[in-house]
This record gives structure tokens, sequence and C-alpha cells, in this order.
């Protein structure tokens, strides 16, 4: 007997061995997510400026103990080829300070690329992860009942929170798709304004009005 | 002189929403769209998507009905009140228009004794 590509695949190891890898994939921490949502420009931008402050006020103190020395070598009488050399050793310790500034500046955003590379690609396969167990799902009736039986949406839903999977609008489509529902475009419903986006402290008495309105208008 | 007004055009806001077809895979349902543990920690954009679907797939769907005893059978009310109950301060208040329009759907007319119990 000749078997299709969905027996084929479902002869490999059944969902239970899927559902264990979905376990088993490279999971994308908080950190990483964290590491996202923080490298904007922006922040980099601001990285950047706090740095030079730092840098700056740290040679501004270096010119002030100059300052200090070039004073104290005058009341000796002392002659100006120490405080040349001073200056000179004050311009190195500067130069050295923005070397190490700089190098550490690139190793972070080196680490900091890195690091949004691999979520990046962790998040797309956690995406071809669901995505394949949806066809399966949708090619083979037996594999919906193996679904059930090890209660493999309740094991996803779980993976999915202990894992902190990125919760954006591409893994809610793939969730529905399991439901049977696709994706379409239309009017909303309600067009809310911007000051209805922030979290309200009378959301339950104003859903309390709503629900006793229509009660009574039920009765 | 006549200062001409331009008058701004009406624009219609198109989202997308996950509305076509009807609630099929009810495990799937009720363990992966209805789970407040998950898609709490998402964006209110995603949230708001998340509800407004709800809404729509009780309301302006073609297979609104049948749509609407999936939910009664997924106890959707009682996990809508439950939300309420446990994330008052959290929640925004541009759910509550999808929320009052699944409530006001899923109920009977008249309310049945399960759903004042809830």
């Amino acid at each position: 007997m000749r078997l299709g590509v969905p027996d084929l695949i479902f002869n490999l190891g059944g969902l239970s061995n899927i559902i264990w890898f979905f376990a088993m994939l490279l999971v994308s921490h908080k950190d990483d997510i964290d590491a996202l949502a923080l490298f904007s420009k922006e922040d980099r931008q601001e990285e950047r400026e706090k740095k030079k402050e730092r840098l700056e006020s740290e040679n501004e103190e270096g010119k002030e103990r100059l300052k200090e020395t070039e004073t104290a070598t005058e009341k000796e009488g002392q002659t100006t080829t120490t405080t040349t050399t001073t200056t000179t050793d004050a311009s190195e310790q500067s130069e050295t300070l923005e070397e190490e500034g700089g190098d550490d500046e690139e190793d972070e955003s080196e680490t900091r690329r890195e690091e949004i590379e691999h979520s990046q690609d962790t998040i797309e396969k956690q995406r071809h992860a669901v995505r394949l167990l949806n066809v399966l799902l949708m090619h083979n009736s037996r594999n919906v009942k193996e679904m059930l039986d090890i209660s493999g949406y309740e094991l996803l839903s779980r993976i999915i929170r202990r894992h902190n999977w990125a919760l954006d609008e591409t893994l809610l489509a793939l969730l529905f798709n399991f439901v049977g529902l696709q994706k379409s475009m239309g009017p909303s419903l309600r067009a809310a304004p911007n000051e209805m986006l922030r979290p309200h402290p009378q959301l339950s008495a104003y859903v309390y009005e709503g629900v006793t309105y229509l009660l009574s208008a039920c009765q | 002189m006549i200062t001409s007004e331009k008058t701004k055009p009406t624009v219609l806001k198109l989202t997308p929403t996950y509305a076509d077809g009807v609630v099929a895979n009810l495990p799937a349902f009720i363990n992966l769209i209805l789970n407040r543990r998950i898609w709490k920690k998402a964006s209110f954009q995603v949230q708001e998507i998340l509800f407004e679907t709800l809404a729509k797939l009780v309301t302006t769907h073609e297979h609104a009905a049948f749509n609407v005893i999936r939910f009664r059978s997924a106890n959707v009310m009682e996990k809508l009140v439950m939300m309420f109950q446990q994330e008052e301060r959290s929640l925004p208040l541009s759910l509550a228009p999808s929320f009052i329009t699944i409530i006001r759907h899923i109920m009977t007319d008249p309310p049945c004794a399960e759903d004042l119990s809830v």
C-alpha cells in the first residue's frame, strides 16, 4: 500500500513528537523579547548620548585636576615642563578612555545584534512549527484525534505561555487558523479613540451598566 | 474674506479580523483563543483585534447563530465575567464595547437561570 505525504508524516512519529519538538524549540526568553523592544534606534541614540556625557564629565574632572596641579606648580615656582607632561598624560588618559568607551559600545551593539538575530530566528522557527502542526491537523483526521487524546491544545497553550512566545498578530492568525477562522478585512464595529486605549479603573462599572441595561431590556 | 474650511473626509477604519469561517474546533478555541493567561501579556492592539473578531463572529457574521451556540458551549460568558473580576484595573476601556456586544448576543432572551448565576 502506497502512503500519501500526510500519512507518511503521521507514521514518522505522530503528533506527540511534534509537541515535544515544540517544547524543545529554542525558547525565546523574556530577556530576548525585551532586548528586541529595547534595541530601537532611539534607545541606541540615548545610550550613546549617556556615554558621551559620562566621558565628558570624566574629562572635565581630569581637566580640573590639571588646573589644580598647574596652580600648585606655579606657586612652587617650578618649570612648566612638568605641567606639559601632566597635560600630555591627561590627554592620553582621555584618549584611552574614549577608545575603551568606543570598544565597549561596539561590543555591546554586536552582542545585542546577535541576541536580536537569535530571537528573530527563534520566532521564525516557532511560527513554522505552528504552521506545520496546523497542516498536519488539516490533512489527517487521525492527527486531530491524537491531538485531542494527548490534550495537545492545552499543551500548546502552556508552551506558548511558559516559553514567553512573542504574542503578535501572526501568532494570533495562526491560532485562529486552528479554530477554523481565516483573516478577513472589513470595517470595524466601532472606532475607538486613542484615549480609550489606556486602562480604565471604572471598566467593571461601565460593563455592569451595560449588562443591567440589557437585562432590563430583556424583561 | 471667506475662509474655506477643508472638511476632513470620513475615513472608514479597516481592521483585520479573523471572522472568515466558523468556530469549528472547540478545544482549540477554548485553549488557544479564550485562554486569557496567554493573551493578557499581548499588546492592546492585538487584544483589540482578538475581541473585535469574537464580537464580529456573533453579530454580523453569516453564521452568527451557529457561532453563538459554540460560544455558549465554550462558556464565554463565564470567562468574560471572570476577566472583569480579575483584571478590573488593567483592562483597556476600548475593549468594553466588544465585551458588551459579545455578552448581549450570547445571552438568551429572556435570560436563562444559568446566565444570571454566573
